[in-house]
Protein backbone atom coordinates (compact mmCIF):
# COMPACT_ATOMS: atom_id res chain seq x y z
CA UNK A 1 0.00 0.00 0.00
CA UNK A 2 2.84 2.38 0.80
CA UNK A 3 4.20 1.62 -2.67
CA UNK A 4 0.99 2.80 -4.19
CA UNK A 5 1.19 5.98 -2.16
CA UNK A 6 4.76 6.58 -3.32
CA UNK A 7 3.57 6.04 -6.89
CA UNK A 8 0.84 8.67 -6.57
CA UNK A 9 2.58 10.88 -4.00
CA UNK A 10 0.96 14.26 -4.69
CA UNK A 11 3.78 16.10 -2.91
CA UNK A 12 5.99 15.65 -5.96
CA UNK A 13 3.50 17.72 -7.97
CA UNK A 14 2.93 20.27 -5.19
CA UNK A 15 6.64 20.75 -4.46
CA UNK A 16 7.41 21.23 -8.14
CA UNK A 17 4.43 23.45 -8.98
CA UNK A 18 6.68 26.36 -9.91
CA UNK A 19 8.75 24.61 -12.57
CA UNK A 20 5.75 22.61 -13.79
CA UNK A 21 3.81 25.81 -14.45
CA UNK A 22 6.86 27.32 -16.14
CA UNK A 23 7.01 24.25 -18.35
CA UNK A 24 3.32 24.54 -19.13
CA UNK A 25 3.85 28.18 -20.06
CA UNK A 26 6.73 27.17 -22.33
CA UNK A 27 4.50 24.58 -24.05
CA UNK A 28 1.88 27.26 -24.68
CA UNK A 29 4.47 29.75 -25.93
CA UNK A 30 6.08 27.19 -28.24
CA UNK A 31 2.69 26.07 -29.55
CA UNK A 32 1.55 29.65 -30.15
CA UNK A 33 4.75 30.49 -32.04
CA UNK A 34 4.39 27.34 -34.12
CA UNK A 35 0.70 27.99 -34.87
CA UNK A 36 1.50 31.51 -36.11
CA UNK A 37 4.37 30.30 -38.29
CA UNK A 38 2.38 27.31 -39.53
CA UNK A 39 -0.43 29.58 -40.70
CA UNK A 40 2.09 31.47 -42.85
CA UNK A 41 3.80 28.30 -44.16
CA UNK A 42 0.48 26.54 -44.83
CA UNK A 43 -1.08 29.57 -46.48
CA UNK A 44 1.89 30.17 -48.78
CA UNK A 45 2.28 26.48 -49.67
CA UNK A 46 -1.48 26.10 -50.16
CA UNK A 47 -1.64 28.99 -52.61
CA UNK A 48 1.51 27.72 -54.38
CA UNK A 49 -0.07 24.27 -54.69
CA UNK A 50 -3.05 25.77 -56.56
CA UNK A 51 -0.80 27.99 -58.72
CA UNK A 52 -1.25 27.86 -62.50
CA UNK A 53 2.53 28.01 -62.92
CA UNK A 54 3.78 24.46 -63.44
CA UNK A 55 7.18 24.73 -61.68
CA UNK A 56 5.62 26.46 -58.65
CA UNK A 57 2.81 23.91 -58.35
CA UNK A 58 5.16 20.97 -58.89
CA UNK A 59 7.89 22.29 -56.58
CA UNK A 60 5.49 22.97 -53.73
CA UNK A 61 3.87 19.56 -54.22
CA UNK A 62 7.25 17.80 -54.00
CA UNK A 63 8.10 19.76 -50.86
CA UNK A 64 4.80 18.89 -49.20
CA UNK A 65 5.23 15.19 -50.07
CA UNK A 66 8.77 15.08 -48.68
CA UNK A 67 7.82 16.80 -45.43
CA UNK A 68 4.78 14.57 -44.98
CA UNK A 69 6.78 11.44 -45.78
CA UNK A 70 9.49 11.90 -43.15
CA UNK A 71 9.36 12.01 -39.32
CA UNK A 72 9.08 15.35 -37.53
CA UNK A 73 11.88 14.32 -35.19
CA UNK A 74 14.27 13.86 -38.15
CA UNK A 75 13.22 17.26 -39.51
CA UNK A 76 13.90 18.80 -36.12
CA UNK A 77 17.35 17.18 -35.95
CA UNK A 78 18.06 18.49 -39.44
CA UNK A 79 17.33 22.04 -38.29
CA UNK A 80 19.00 21.77 -34.91
CA UNK A 81 22.11 19.74 -35.77
CA UNK A 82 22.36 20.20 -39.54
CA UNK A 83 21.69 23.88 -40.13
CA UNK A 84 24.70 25.12 -38.11
CA UNK A 85 26.94 23.72 -40.86
CA UNK A 86 25.05 26.00 -43.28
CA UNK A 87 25.99 28.89 -41.00
CA UNK A 88 22.47 29.04 -39.53
CA UNK A 89 22.56 28.27 -35.82
CA UNK A 90 19.14 28.02 -34.23
CA UNK A 91 18.32 27.88 -30.55
CA UNK A 92 16.53 24.72 -29.43
CA UNK A 93 13.31 26.70 -29.07
CA UNK A 94 13.54 28.22 -32.56
CA UNK A 95 14.51 24.91 -34.16
CA UNK A 96 11.56 23.17 -32.48
CA UNK A 97 9.09 25.94 -33.38
CA UNK A 98 10.23 26.09 -37.01
CA UNK A 99 10.22 22.30 -37.39
CA UNK A 100 6.72 22.07 -35.88
CA UNK A 101 5.40 24.92 -38.02
CA UNK A 102 6.96 23.64 -41.22
CA UNK A 103 5.65 20.10 -40.67
CA UNK A 104 2.15 21.29 -39.81
CA UNK A 105 2.27 23.78 -42.67
CA UNK A 106 2.73 20.93 -45.15
CA UNK A 107 -0.47 19.30 -43.86
CA UNK A 108 -2.27 22.66 -43.68
CA UNK A 109 -1.36 23.38 -47.31
CA UNK A 110 -3.51 20.43 -48.42
CA UNK A 111 -6.41 21.60 -46.24
CA UNK A 112 -6.13 25.13 -47.64
CA UNK A 113 -5.94 23.85 -51.21
CA UNK A 114 -8.99 21.61 -50.73
CA UNK A 115 -11.02 24.43 -49.18
CA UNK A 116 -10.04 26.93 -51.89
CA UNK A 117 -10.98 24.46 -54.60
CA UNK A 118 -14.33 23.78 -52.95
CA UNK A 119 -15.36 27.42 -53.52
CA UNK A 120 -17.18 27.64 -56.83
CA UNK A 121 -15.07 29.11 -59.61
CA UNK A 122 -17.86 31.48 -60.56
CA UNK A 123 -17.32 33.29 -57.24
CA UNK A 124 -13.85 34.73 -57.90
CA UNK A 125 -14.72 35.09 -61.58
CA UNK A 126 -17.76 37.25 -60.74
CA UNK A 127 -15.67 39.31 -58.36
CA UNK A 128 -13.08 39.85 -61.08
CA UNK A 129 -15.82 40.76 -63.56
CA UNK A 130 -17.07 43.37 -61.12
CA UNK A 131 -13.61 44.95 -61.26
CA UNK A 132 -12.00 43.50 -58.09
CA UNK A 133 -8.27 42.87 -58.27
CA UNK A 134 -6.94 39.27 -58.22
CA UNK A 135 -5.79 39.37 -54.59
CA UNK A 136 -8.78 41.37 -53.40
CA UNK A 137 -11.10 38.75 -54.91
CA UNK A 138 -9.06 36.06 -53.18
CA UNK A 139 -9.12 37.80 -49.83
CA UNK A 140 -12.66 39.18 -49.84
CA UNK A 141 -14.59 36.52 -51.75
CA UNK A 142 -12.74 33.19 -51.75
CA UNK A 143 -11.15 33.28 -48.28
CA UNK A 144 -14.36 34.03 -46.30
CA UNK A 145 -16.07 31.10 -48.00
CA UNK A 146 -13.12 28.71 -47.80
CA UNK A 147 -12.27 29.38 -44.14
CA UNK A 148 -15.40 27.90 -42.51
CA UNK A 149 -14.94 24.78 -44.66
CA UNK A 150 -11.29 24.43 -43.62
CA UNK A 151 -11.84 25.33 -39.96
CA UNK A 152 -12.52 21.91 -38.39
CA UNK A 153 -9.44 20.43 -40.09
CA UNK A 154 -7.35 23.47 -39.16
CA UNK A 155 -8.36 23.09 -35.51
CA UNK A 156 -7.18 19.50 -35.70
CA UNK A 157 -3.81 20.82 -36.83
CA UNK A 158 -3.63 23.26 -33.88
CA UNK A 159 -4.39 20.39 -31.48
CA UNK A 160 -1.65 18.37 -33.20
CA UNK A 161 0.84 21.22 -32.74
CA UNK A 162 0.16 21.31 -28.99
CA UNK A 163 0.61 17.53 -28.77
CA UNK A 164 3.70 17.34 -30.99
CA UNK A 165 5.33 20.30 -29.21
CA UNK A 166 6.33 17.66 -26.63
CA UNK A 167 9.06 16.65 -29.11
CA UNK A 168 10.90 19.85 -28.22
CA UNK A 169 11.84 18.12 -24.96
CA UNK A 170 14.20 15.94 -27.02
CA UNK A 171 16.37 18.98 -27.82
CA UNK A 172 15.95 20.05 -24.17
CA UNK A 173 13.50 22.94 -24.50
CA UNK A 174 12.20 23.25 -20.92
CA UNK A 175 8.53 22.69 -21.77
CA UNK A 176 6.01 20.63 -19.79
CA UNK A 177 7.15 17.16 -20.91
CA UNK A 178 10.82 18.00 -20.40
CA UNK A 179 10.16 19.26 -16.86
CA UNK A 180 8.30 16.05 -15.92
CA UNK A 181 11.03 13.98 -17.58
CA UNK A 182 13.65 15.66 -15.43
CA UNK A 183 11.71 15.24 -12.18
CA UNK A 184 11.04 11.57 -12.93
CA UNK A 185 14.69 11.12 -13.89
CA UNK A 186 15.70 12.09 -10.35
CA UNK A 187 13.15 9.93 -8.54
CA UNK A 188 10.20 7.73 -9.39
CA UNK A 189 8.38 9.06 -6.35
CA UNK A 190 5.05 10.55 -7.41
CA UNK A 191 5.49 9.13 -10.90
CA UNK A 192 1.76 8.49 -11.34
CA UNK A 193 0.71 11.93 -10.12
CA UNK A 194 3.25 13.72 -12.32
CA UNK A 195 2.12 11.98 -15.50
CA UNK A 196 -1.51 12.41 -14.52
CA UNK A 197 -0.94 16.16 -14.10
CA UNK A 198 0.85 16.27 -17.45
CA UNK A 199 -1.97 14.40 -19.20
CA UNK A 200 -4.63 16.63 -17.61
CA UNK A 201 -2.69 19.71 -18.74
CA UNK A 202 -2.57 18.55 -22.38
CA UNK A 203 -6.22 17.44 -22.30
CA UNK A 204 -7.25 20.86 -20.92
CA UNK A 205 -5.34 22.71 -23.62
CA UNK A 206 -6.64 20.56 -26.49
CA UNK A 207 -10.21 20.71 -25.13
CA UNK A 208 -9.98 24.52 -24.84
CA UNK A 209 -8.78 24.78 -28.43
CA UNK A 210 -11.77 22.71 -29.55
CA UNK A 211 -14.18 24.82 -27.46
CA UNK A 212 -12.84 28.11 -28.84
CA UNK A 213 -13.03 26.78 -32.38
CA UNK A 214 -16.70 25.86 -31.97
CA UNK A 215 -17.45 29.49 -31.08
CA UNK A 216 -15.38 30.79 -33.99
CA UNK A 217 -17.09 28.41 -36.38
CA UNK A 218 -20.52 29.55 -35.23
CA UNK A 219 -19.48 33.16 -35.74
CA UNK A 220 -18.01 32.50 -39.16
CA UNK A 221 -21.10 30.75 -40.45
CA UNK A 222 -23.59 33.17 -38.92
CA UNK A 223 -24.53 34.65 -42.29
CA UNK A 224 -24.89 31.24 -43.82
CA UNK A 225 -27.25 30.16 -41.05
CA UNK A 226 -29.45 33.22 -41.46
CA UNK A 227 -29.87 32.44 -45.16
CA UNK A 228 -30.58 28.81 -44.37
CA UNK A 229 -33.36 29.77 -41.96
CA UNK A 230 -34.95 32.29 -44.36
CA UNK B 1 28.66 27.77 -50.45
CA UNK B 2 27.85 24.47 -48.90
CA UNK B 3 29.55 21.35 -50.10
CA UNK B 4 27.95 18.08 -49.21
CA UNK B 5 30.21 15.14 -48.54
CA UNK B 6 28.18 11.99 -48.67
CA UNK B 7 31.16 9.60 -48.65
CA UNK B 8 31.40 9.14 -44.85
CA UNK B 9 27.65 8.70 -44.54
CA UNK B 10 27.52 6.32 -47.49
CA UNK B 11 30.21 4.28 -45.76
CA UNK B 12 27.74 3.82 -42.89
CA UNK B 13 24.78 3.24 -45.19
CA UNK B 14 24.67 -0.48 -44.39
CA UNK B 15 24.21 0.40 -40.70
CA UNK B 16 21.39 2.77 -41.54
CA UNK B 17 19.70 0.20 -43.77
CA UNK B 18 19.92 -2.50 -41.10
CA UNK B 19 18.47 -0.06 -38.59
CA UNK B 20 15.67 0.76 -41.01
CA UNK B 21 14.66 -2.89 -40.97
CA UNK B 22 14.35 -2.59 -37.19
CA UNK B 23 12.12 0.45 -37.77
CA UNK B 24 9.94 -1.47 -40.20
CA UNK B 25 9.61 -4.38 -37.75
CA UNK B 26 8.68 -1.93 -34.96
CA UNK B 27 6.19 -0.30 -37.31
CA UNK B 28 4.53 -3.61 -38.18
CA UNK B 29 4.50 -4.82 -34.55
CA UNK B 30 3.07 -1.47 -33.44
CA UNK B 31 0.41 -1.68 -36.15
CA UNK B 32 -0.64 -5.15 -34.96
CA UNK B 33 -1.08 -3.82 -31.40
CA UNK B 34 -2.90 -0.76 -32.77
CA UNK B 35 -5.28 -2.89 -34.87
CA UNK B 36 -6.12 -5.11 -31.90
CA UNK B 37 -6.59 -2.16 -29.53
CA UNK B 38 -8.56 -0.19 -32.12
CA UNK B 39 -10.84 -3.06 -33.10
CA UNK B 40 -11.54 -4.08 -29.50
CA UNK B 41 -12.28 -0.48 -28.55
CA UNK B 42 -14.55 -0.02 -31.61
CA UNK B 43 -16.46 -3.20 -30.76
CA UNK B 44 -16.74 -2.08 -27.14
CA UNK B 45 -18.31 1.18 -28.31
CA UNK B 46 -21.14 -0.89 -29.90
CA UNK B 47 -22.00 -2.79 -26.72
CA UNK B 48 -25.28 -1.78 -25.00
CA UNK B 49 -23.70 -1.81 -21.52
CA UNK B 50 -22.88 1.76 -20.66
CA UNK B 51 -19.79 1.04 -18.56
CA UNK B 52 -18.17 -0.76 -21.50
CA UNK B 53 -18.89 2.09 -23.91
CA UNK B 54 -17.59 4.67 -21.41
CA UNK B 55 -14.36 2.71 -21.00
CA UNK B 56 -13.86 2.68 -24.78
CA UNK B 57 -14.57 6.42 -25.03
CA UNK B 58 -12.23 7.15 -22.13
CA UNK B 59 -9.45 5.21 -23.83
CA UNK B 60 -9.93 7.06 -27.13
CA UNK B 61 -10.14 10.52 -25.52
CA UNK B 62 -7.19 10.00 -23.19
CA UNK B 63 -4.82 8.53 -25.77
CA UNK B 64 -5.79 10.88 -28.59
CA UNK B 65 -5.73 13.94 -26.37
CA UNK B 66 -2.20 13.60 -25.01
CA UNK B 67 1.16 13.62 -26.85
CA UNK B 68 2.54 10.32 -28.05
CA UNK B 69 5.95 11.19 -26.59
CA UNK B 70 4.37 11.54 -23.14
CA UNK B 71 2.82 8.10 -23.56
CA UNK B 72 6.10 6.58 -24.73
CA UNK B 73 7.90 8.03 -21.71
CA UNK B 74 5.11 6.92 -19.37
CA UNK B 75 5.22 3.31 -20.56
CA UNK B 76 9.02 3.38 -20.55
CA UNK B 77 9.28 4.52 -16.93
CA UNK B 78 6.24 2.63 -15.66
CA UNK B 79 7.86 -0.82 -15.18
CA UNK B 80 10.85 0.70 -13.39
CA UNK B 81 8.58 2.80 -11.17
CA UNK B 82 6.70 -0.38 -10.28
CA UNK B 83 9.93 -2.34 -9.89
CA UNK B 84 9.41 -4.66 -12.86
CA UNK B 85 11.81 -5.27 -15.75
CA UNK B 86 10.42 -4.82 -19.26
CA UNK B 87 12.54 -3.95 -22.30
CA UNK B 88 12.23 -0.52 -23.90
CA UNK B 89 11.53 -2.26 -27.19
CA UNK B 90 8.35 -3.83 -25.79
CA UNK B 91 7.11 -0.72 -23.96
CA UNK B 92 7.82 1.35 -27.08
CA UNK B 93 5.81 -0.93 -29.36
CA UNK B 94 2.94 -1.03 -26.86
CA UNK B 95 2.93 2.79 -26.54
CA UNK B 96 2.91 3.25 -30.33
CA UNK B 97 0.14 0.65 -30.66
CA UNK B 98 -2.08 2.14 -27.97
CA UNK B 99 -1.72 5.70 -29.31
CA UNK B 100 -2.56 4.83 -32.90
CA UNK B 101 -5.14 2.28 -31.70
CA UNK B 102 -7.18 5.20 -30.39
CA UNK B 103 -7.27 6.68 -33.91
CA UNK B 104 -7.96 3.30 -35.51
CA UNK B 105 -10.85 2.79 -33.08
CA UNK B 106 -12.65 5.72 -34.69
CA UNK B 107 -11.93 4.38 -38.20
CA UNK B 108 -13.25 0.94 -37.27
CA UNK B 109 -16.31 2.43 -35.65
CA UNK B 110 -17.06 4.29 -38.85
CA UNK B 111 -16.70 1.06 -40.82
CA UNK B 112 -18.98 -0.91 -38.50
CA UNK B 113 -21.64 1.80 -38.64
CA UNK B 114 -20.97 2.50 -42.31
CA UNK B 115 -22.14 -0.75 -43.89
CA UNK B 116 -25.83 -0.33 -44.69
CA UNK B 117 -28.14 -2.43 -42.52
CA UNK B 118 -30.11 -3.28 -45.67
CA UNK B 119 -27.11 -5.17 -47.02
CA UNK B 120 -27.04 -7.48 -44.00
CA UNK B 121 -30.81 -7.93 -44.05
CA UNK B 122 -30.76 -8.73 -47.76
CA UNK B 123 -28.03 -11.36 -47.33
CA UNK B 124 -29.84 -12.93 -44.37
CA UNK B 125 -33.18 -13.03 -46.20
CA UNK B 126 -31.46 -14.75 -49.12
CA UNK B 127 -30.58 -17.51 -46.68
CA UNK B 128 -26.93 -16.67 -46.02
CA UNK B 129 -25.79 -17.82 -42.58
CA UNK B 130 -24.62 -15.09 -40.19
CA UNK B 131 -20.95 -16.03 -40.43
CA UNK B 132 -21.06 -16.09 -44.22
CA UNK B 133 -22.84 -12.73 -44.25
CA UNK B 134 -19.98 -11.31 -42.21
CA UNK B 135 -17.24 -12.71 -44.46
CA UNK B 136 -18.96 -12.21 -47.81
CA UNK B 137 -20.99 -9.04 -47.33
CA UNK B 138 -19.98 -6.99 -44.30
CA UNK B 139 -16.22 -7.47 -44.27
CA UNK B 140 -15.55 -6.76 -47.99
CA UNK B 141 -17.58 -3.58 -47.83
CA UNK B 142 -16.02 -2.45 -44.57
CA UNK B 143 -12.54 -3.17 -45.99
CA UNK B 144 -13.00 -0.71 -48.83
CA UNK B 145 -13.96 1.95 -46.28
CA UNK B 146 -11.05 1.40 -43.89
CA UNK B 147 -8.11 0.52 -46.12
CA UNK B 148 -6.99 4.03 -47.03
CA UNK B 149 -7.37 5.64 -43.56
CA UNK B 150 -5.66 2.60 -42.02
CA UNK B 151 -2.75 2.99 -44.42
CA UNK B 152 -2.59 6.65 -43.39
CA UNK B 153 -2.35 5.64 -39.73
CA UNK B 154 0.29 3.03 -40.52
CA UNK B 155 2.40 5.63 -42.30
CA UNK B 156 2.04 7.96 -39.27
CA UNK B 157 2.87 5.14 -36.86
CA UNK B 158 5.94 4.22 -38.89
CA UNK B 159 7.20 7.80 -38.82
CA UNK B 160 6.41 8.06 -35.09
CA UNK B 161 8.55 4.96 -34.47
CA UNK B 162 11.45 7.44 -34.71
CA UNK B 163 10.42 8.60 -31.22
CA UNK B 164 11.55 5.28 -29.76
CA UNK B 165 15.10 6.56 -30.24
CA UNK B 166 14.38 8.76 -27.20
CA UNK B 167 14.05 5.68 -24.95
CA UNK B 168 17.12 4.07 -26.51
CA UNK B 169 15.48 1.55 -28.84
CA UNK B 170 17.94 0.76 -31.62
CA UNK B 171 16.20 1.88 -34.80
CA UNK B 172 16.85 4.20 -37.72
CA UNK B 173 16.83 7.56 -35.91
CA UNK B 174 19.04 6.38 -33.04
CA UNK B 175 21.47 4.91 -35.58
CA UNK B 176 21.30 8.25 -37.40
CA UNK B 177 22.44 10.04 -34.25
CA UNK B 178 25.29 7.58 -33.90
CA UNK B 179 26.38 8.03 -37.53
CA UNK B 180 26.09 11.82 -37.19
CA UNK B 181 28.40 12.02 -34.17
CA UNK B 182 30.91 9.73 -35.84
CA UNK B 183 31.00 11.33 -39.30
CA UNK B 184 30.58 14.99 -38.25
CA UNK B 185 28.25 15.27 -41.26
CA UNK B 186 24.85 16.14 -39.74
CA UNK B 187 23.16 17.38 -42.93
CA UNK B 188 24.24 14.41 -45.01
CA UNK B 189 23.26 11.99 -42.23
CA UNK B 190 19.77 13.38 -41.72
CA UNK B 191 19.20 13.63 -45.48
CA UNK B 192 20.07 9.93 -45.79
CA UNK B 193 17.87 9.01 -42.81
CA UNK B 194 14.98 11.11 -44.16
CA UNK B 195 15.34 9.50 -47.59
CA UNK B 196 15.04 6.01 -46.10
CA UNK B 197 11.95 6.98 -44.09
CA UNK B 198 10.49 8.59 -47.20
CA UNK B 199 10.95 5.45 -49.30
CA UNK B 200 9.26 3.20 -46.74
CA UNK B 201 6.35 5.55 -46.01
CA UNK B 202 5.82 6.02 -49.77
CA UNK B 203 5.65 2.24 -50.19
CA UNK B 204 2.94 2.15 -47.51
CA UNK B 205 0.95 4.98 -49.10
CA UNK B 206 1.16 3.81 -52.73
CA UNK B 207 0.74 0.18 -51.70
CA UNK B 208 -2.56 1.09 -50.09
CA UNK B 209 -3.69 2.96 -53.21
CA UNK B 210 -2.98 -0.16 -55.25
CA UNK B 211 -4.71 -2.40 -52.71
CA UNK B 212 -7.73 -0.15 -52.55
CA UNK B 213 -8.04 -0.13 -56.35
CA UNK B 214 -8.03 -3.94 -56.32
CA UNK B 215 -10.56 -4.19 -53.49
CA UNK B 216 -12.98 -1.65 -54.91
CA UNK B 217 -12.81 -3.39 -58.32
CA UNK B 218 -15.79 -5.60 -57.54
CA UNK B 219 -17.97 -2.62 -56.67
CA UNK B 220 -20.71 -1.31 -58.93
Amino acid sequence: MSDLFAFFDPMQVIDNTGILLKGAGMTLLLSAAAVGLAAVVGGVLGVMRSSSSRPVAWGSRAYVEIIRGTPLLVQMYMLYYGFPSLGITLSAFTAAAVALANNTGAYTAEIVRGAVQSVERSQPESARALGMGHWTAYWRVVAPQALPIALPALVGEVVDIVKWSALASVVVVPEATQVVYQIVGRSYRGFGSLFLALAVFYLLVTASVAAVSRRVERRMTRYRLRVAHA
Amino acid sequence: MLELHFAPVLASLDQLLWASIASVVIGIAGMVVAMVAGTVSALMSQVPARAVRTTANLYVDLFRGTPILVQILFFYFLPAALGVDVSAYVTGVVALGLYYGSYISEIMRGAIEGVAVGQVDAARSLGMPKVMTFWRVQLPQAMTIVISPLAGQFSRLFKASSLLSVIGVSELTLRGQYVMTRTYAPIETWLAVAAIYFVFSSIAVYGSVWLEARLVRGRL
